[in-house]
């Protein structure tokens, strides 16, 4: 009979001084996942194994499970070969593979996750149109799993003023929705989107496929960056300024242009260091037909 | 072998040296470069969230002075093949975009039509050139150098645009590893971020992640690291030493482009690598190695 080799993360708080692994092997059946592994541990090995699950079918987000290394649902992973089963990342765990996500729970509510509405629909029933719900509609698929928070980097250091993916899609979800009138801006700044590091972690972890860079933060960042209210605001056009200058962005320009006074200070050393090794210059390369960017830019202005 | 070659901004900065270095190996393993005519900064993220107008216009820019000598772009930064890539695709999938962007170049009388396709060295190589080709110029295998081998996120994600490794478990660098002699050095951090995108402001977050990376590899047993990218280049060896003064134990670990370590590999020199301009410096590993 074929079988699945599973090596599970095994840990009780209340009575266990550190973590094991304990390898089970399970017999196999065609199109088994890896809560089916686990189920069948607790059934016929271990009732003592503790995991989470309860729609078994990408519905709930209970099942979040690290897969060699991978975030995912459990219920959704195939089970195969050989597999280390741990739980998610940088949450306290209660045992197991069942993690607290009471941290995770509370940023999503610092955020004020539903619709606020200052005023009255026009008319009623209010008329919605699909097209206004475009970008909102992929958001609404979040089942809160935490994957993307499991393989975001920047979570992963707890970094402060990161309240880290989810938390950010949950507030995309009201922030783009036409029937909100809230002013999201100061939750936007409150939730650190500028330490996203643009990696797509989350993008690459997300079970149902929620674009998160694109359809969340960068939305966010284009909302934040019309109410001119951000850091990243004046990174991002200091880049198409640079660009439209000299067609090419000179990194020392750029890193003058943003930075605050403190942090050029803090940079001189290394700067000079550069600059020594000829890796920084004073003066900006220019692509020779500069005018085309130029050109560019004007067209884009005047159909505006 | 033919390329519309696409050095991005910090090769023609920062990095000089990967410029150079990309050409060279070029030339010995037959990849013919043209040179385009001044094709701007691919906008990175930054510009496609600020100004995508302009972005898929420069880009459709580029894209078209390719297409008008009938040639593929090959790109040595993977942000650049990301941005290129992602432009191309929605340019090529969206009829209406296409003829609006096509609209503004027709002021200069450019017209890109989406007949082109991006490619990141690394791909070429294994793909285009072939293992066999490069295993025919190894001249100095470089038995010794235990290479982590650092991606980037940008050459592996989104899957869905660039698809060329898995992203979670990739291995073209361990190949070109492995081609040159020398021993692939696994670690957790080898597809994860350098943070370079937020360095301008919030280097603190680049430095701590960085360090992370250099550490796991140090820890895996690596005494040096790879990546295809100038901008994860740019952080794993411009700013090891500030990394070195928050870690606990400080590494040493000399990083190479891509090129520079199939140079060694295919003989040539240090000088001509330009491996002075390498922050860390590989010259006692090298020595070590007994390459001259």
């Amino acid at each position: 009979m074929k079988k699945v080799t599973a090596k599970v993360f095994r840990y009780d708080p209340s009575t266990d001084d550190t973590h094991r692994y304990e390898t089970y092997e399970v017999p196999y059946e065609k199109g088994m996942r890896v809560l089916g592994v686990l189920m069948y541990i607790q059934e016929n090995v271990d009732t003592s194994l503790a995991f989470r699950y309860s729609c078994r079918r990408k519905r709930c987000g209970s099942c979040g499970v690290l897969v060699n290394g991978k975030p995912g649902l459990a219920c959704m992973e195939e089970a195969k070969g050989e597999m280390v089963i741990e739980p998610l990342p940088n949450l306290p765990i209660v045992r197991d593979l069942v993690v607290e996500t009471t941290e995770y729970e509370e940023r999503i509510q610092s955020i004020s996750p539903y619709l606020i509405r200052k005023n009255q629909p026009e008319r009623e029933p209010e008329i919605l149109l699909p097209d206004d719900f475009v970008a909102v509609r992929p958001l609404n698929q979040c089942i809160e799993c935490f994957s993307c928070m499991s393989a975001c980097p920047v979570n992963g250091l707890k970094w402060e003023g990161f309240s880290g993916p989810t938390t950010l899609i949950q507030l995309a979800r009201r922030m783009l929705d036409p029937r909100d009138d809230m002013d999201r801006i100061p939750d936007a700044r409150q939730a650190g989107l500028e330490h996203c590091v643009t990696c797509y972690a989350c993008v690459n972890a997300c079970p149902v496929e929620i674009g998160i860079l694109e359809g969340v933060i960068e939305n966010i960042k284009k909302k934040c960056i019309e109410e001119e209210a951000s850091v990243y605001g004046r990174y991002n056009k200091a880049w198409g300024d640079l660009i439209i200058k000299n067609g090419l962005i000179n990194p020392f320009t750029l890193i003058r242009k943003v930075s605050t006074f403190e942090k050029l200070l803090g940079n001189v050393l290394i700067g000079i260091k550069f600059f020594l090794k000829g890796k920084i210059s004073l003066k900006s390369k220019r692509i020779p037909n500069i005018d085309e960017i130029r050109t560019i830019r004007k067209v884009i202005e005047e159909e505006k | 072998m033919k390329y519309a070659y696409y050095p991005g901004c910090s090769p023609q900065s920062t990095t000089h040296e990967l410029d150079v270095v990309t050409r060279k190996i070029a030339k010995a393993l037959g990849i013919e470069l043209v040179d385009l005519n001044g094709p701007a900064c691919c906008g990175s993220v930054e510009m496609r969230v600020n100004d995508p107008d302009l972005f898929y216009t420069i880009n459709a820019r580029t894209l078209a002075m390719a297409e008008r000598q009938s040639l593929d772009i090959l790109t040595i930064c993977n942000t650049c093949q990301l941005a290129l890539t992602q432009a191309n695709q929605s340019l090529k999938k969206n009829g209406e975009l296409l003829d609006k962007i096509n609209q503004t170049l027709s002021k200069l009388h450019v017209k890109y039509s989406g007949g082109v396709e991006v490619k990141h060295l690394l791909w070429i190589l294994l793909t285009d050139v072939g293992p066999e080709k490069i295993k025919n110029k190894i001249k100095f295998p470089l038995t010794g150098l235990k290479v982590a081998p650092f991606y980037g996120c940008h050459i592996l994600r989104p899957k869905e645009a660039l698809g060329f490794d898995d992203p979670d478990a990739p291995n073209s660098l361990e190949d070109i590893i492995r081609i040159c002699g020398g021993t692939p050095v696994d670690f957790p951090g080898k597809i994860k971020c350098c943070g370079f995108h937020n360095f301008p402001y919030d280097p603190m977050l680049a430095i701590t992640l960085t360090g992370k990376y250099l550490e796991e590899a140090s820890i895996a047993g690596a005494n040096c690291m790879v990546t295809p990218c100038p901008l994860c280049f740019t952080m794993l060896d411009g700013y090891q030493r500030e990394i070195n003064q928050k870690l606990s134990s400080p590494v040493n670990l000399p990083v190479f482009h891509l090129p520079q370590l199939l140079g060694l590999a295919m003989g040539m020199r240090k000088d001509e690598l330009m491996l002075k301009r390498n922050m860390v410096s590989p010259e006692a590993l090298l020595r070590k190695i007994g390459h001259a």
